[in-house]
């Protein structure tokens, strides 16, 4: 066949695929397709979210909280904040802070006795609001205090909740702990002109060694 | 040809996945899985990020803590502080607070599941607090409370009960210039400047929460300044039938010659017999008294055993005290109880050589232990030590001590 032919024979076939062809073929099947917005969005939450579904469902907490098994739990704590101006199609809001969702720290409902949700109060580290209306929630003898209130100052997640995580879910942990393993004790005969008595100048921490411990979900 | 098959299929392979892909992957994997607390107690291992302490309970002496849940130490029930769990915010703590070691071991002690702690004596007591003043380590108790390396006066009870490594810095006067009168009155004439001794408690792990057994916390631990002061043998002067060691803190006088070697073993440094080998000639025949410092410190000085059924007891030996007792020579060898001898039986004082343990008065037709009472303690024991190494001189003498770990004394400039 000569190259004139092939030419030929290849232009027919596109001209006739072109012609007889009714529909041209999307990139992303669906993308055209829209929501009803109305209906709830918990279940398009899943659509990209399923593994976090799937975690939630796994768990002991915090599924089935709105009492129906179809993703819209993953609003009780994404919309959570009531500061904040999400898209709303029924009320004709586009969103402000947010659109969709918003990332929420444990402690916004955790810490509130009056979260709406009815989410027990975390208390024992000085944080919640129990220690403004009682005075109880002391934390004056919380271990994990310095844990608790230090992940503030971290960016990973937001607030406190990387030590809420650590402990309450089944997240990997990896953590170092830089820990002394040796006290410095400065003691001195003193004495006046009637006793000589031992006092304690000093105690410090020294010789410090790291270790790290691995916590599997 | 190859590679472009490969390319091509690689590519066609990540279009696939990129178009047919539905999920996100979280930051956090399992951070959505919430562990389920809703029991009365602790649904949270705590082993999960704390193994290492754990182990470090497994390695303890005897199983001391060993077996006991995290909770049993760091939940303890019948504390004040409410602790996290179901139906339970938490107020003081919420998964768990740092005991102090009281928590468990002060006042009559705890019962804890099938176990019971024991009271530490004497700190256990609340009034006075932490017990009679004749508690050696009543101080480092007390003045522990007021440094934050852990709570409460843990920082005391972990530097001998743990492994935790322990830096000793022992300041004292480098040495003490004084007069002893006829009548053991004292007149200091200089008080040396601050000398400082370090000593080292070192393990290898420097864990705290490796415990250790009773009988192994050893003294000479943190003060083997004091042992290396004491541990000399040797004879001040070999020309008179009753002689001194050049044992410095402790001592002592003993005979030497005419049978008598090593009377008044109570005391006597040479009748240890340790892993360093302290005593080991066999002319003495008291080698096996004490079967290590330990032991000779408490038996010997620090904590003596004492005859519940004798009336002459000295007031520091019945004092309740802890691990050793602060005490002056001049508290059993003075006019009142130095009277003592194995003849007049019953003995007060039962100590391991027990052979001849006679309690030594101050002889009081020249020396009378009230003058040298109101002196400062740390100068007892200095008095007493030099006046026996210069052979109990009846005249007034100038002496020149050293403190530990050095064991030099001078009498009138001379060494003895």
């Amino acid at each position: 066949m000569s190259t004139l032919k092939m030419v030929f024979a290849i232009m027919a076939i596109v001209f006739l695929g072109i012609v007889v062809l009714p529909y041209s073929a999307s990139l992303f099947t669906g993308q055209h397709t829209w929501y009803e917005l109305s209906e709830g969005y918990g279940s398009k939450c899943v659509k990209c979210h399923a593994d976090i579904y799937g975690e939630l469902s796994a768990g002991g907490h915090h599924k089935n909280i709105v009492g129906v098994d179809d993703g819209e739990e993953c609003l009780i704590c994404h919309r959570a904040n009531e500061s904040i101006i999400y898209a709303n199609a029924s009320r004709s809001r586009g969103g402000e802070e947010a659109h969709a969702a918003s990332t929420i720290n444990c402690g916004y409902c955790h810490f509130n006795s009056s979260n709406p949700t009815g989410a027990p109060v975390a208390g024992g580290f000085r944080l919640s609001d129990y220690y403004e209306k009682y005075g109880n929630d002391t934390g004056a003898n919380a271990s994990h205090y310095g844990f608790v209130v230090q992940s503030r100052e971290t960016g990973i997640l937001q607030n406190e909740s990387e030590s809420c995580v650590a402990c309450h879910t089944k997240a990997n942990v990896t953590i170092h702990f830089n820990v002394t393993t040796e006290a410095t004790i400065v003691a001195n005969n003193t004495y006046n002109t009637s006793h000589s008595y031992w006092v304690i100048e000093d105690i410090t921490a020294s010789n410090y060694t790291t270790y790290k411990e691995v916590k599997e979900g | 040809m190859k590679w472009r098959f490969f390319a091509l299929f690689a590519t066609l392979a990540f279009i696939l996945v990129f178009v047919s892909s539905i999920d996100v992957v979280t930051l956090f994997h399992g951070s959505h899985n919430v562990i389920d607390i809703t029991s009365s107690g602790n649904d949270i291992n705590c082993t999960w990020c704390h193994q290492w302490v754990q182990d470090n309970l497994s390695s303890s002496a005897e199983g001391i803590h060993a077996d006991f849940r995290c909770e049993d130490c760091h939940r303890i029930k019948d504390t004040e502080i409410v602790f996290a769990s179901h139906g339970k915010s938490g107020e003081q703590a919420h998964a768990a607070y740092t005991p102090r070691c009281l928590d468990c071991h002060g006042g009559s002690g705890k019962q804890i599941g099938s176990k019971s702690a024991p009271p530490a004596p004497a700190f256990n007591e609340t009034s006075p607090l932490y017990g009679s003043d004749v508690s050696a380590h009543k101080p480092f108790v007390n003045w522990s409370l007021g440094y934050n390396l852990s709570v409460g006066e843990n920082e005391a009870c972990l530097a001998c009960h743990t492994n935790y490594s322990i830096k000793n810095v022992f300041k004292r006067p480098e040495y003490f210039d004084f007069w002893v009168k006829k009548d053991l009155s004292v007149s200091v004439i200089e008080i040396g400047s601050t000398n400082t001794t370090n000593i080292s408690k070192f393990t290898e792990s420097g864990a705290k929460h490796e415990f250790k057994a009773i009988n192994q916390i050893k003294c000479e631990d943190c003060h083997s300044d004091v042992w290396q002061a004491a541990n000399h043998t040797e004879l001040s002067d070999l020309s008179e039938p009753i002689s001194a060691t050049k044992a410095s803190h402790v001592c002592w006088k003993w005979h030497h010659g005419g049978g008598k070697e090593g009377n008044n073993p109570m005391h006597n440094v040479t009748c240890v017999d340790s892993e360093y080998s302290v005593s080991s000639n066999p002319s003495y025949p008291y080698t096996d008294y004490y079967d290590n410092i330990t032991e000779f410190c408490s038996l010997s000085c620090h904590k003596p055993v004492v005859s519940t059924s004798s009336t002459a007891v000295p007031p520091v030996l019945e004092a309740n005290v802890h691990a050793a007792r602060r005490i002056s020579c001049y508290d059993c060898h003075n006019n009142t109880y130095g009277s003592k001898t194995i003849s007049d039986g019953p003995l007060f004082l039962y100590v391991k050589p027990n052979n001849d343990n006679e309690t030594p008065r101050i002889d009081t037709s020249t020396h009378t232990s009230s003058n040298v009472y109101p002196e400062r303690l740390f100068m007892h024991a200095e008095t007493c030590i030099a006046c026996k190494r210069a052979g109990a001189p009846s005249s007034d003498k100038r002496f020149k001590t050293y403190t530990e770990p050095n064991n030099t004394m001078l009498s009138d400039g001379t060494p003895i």
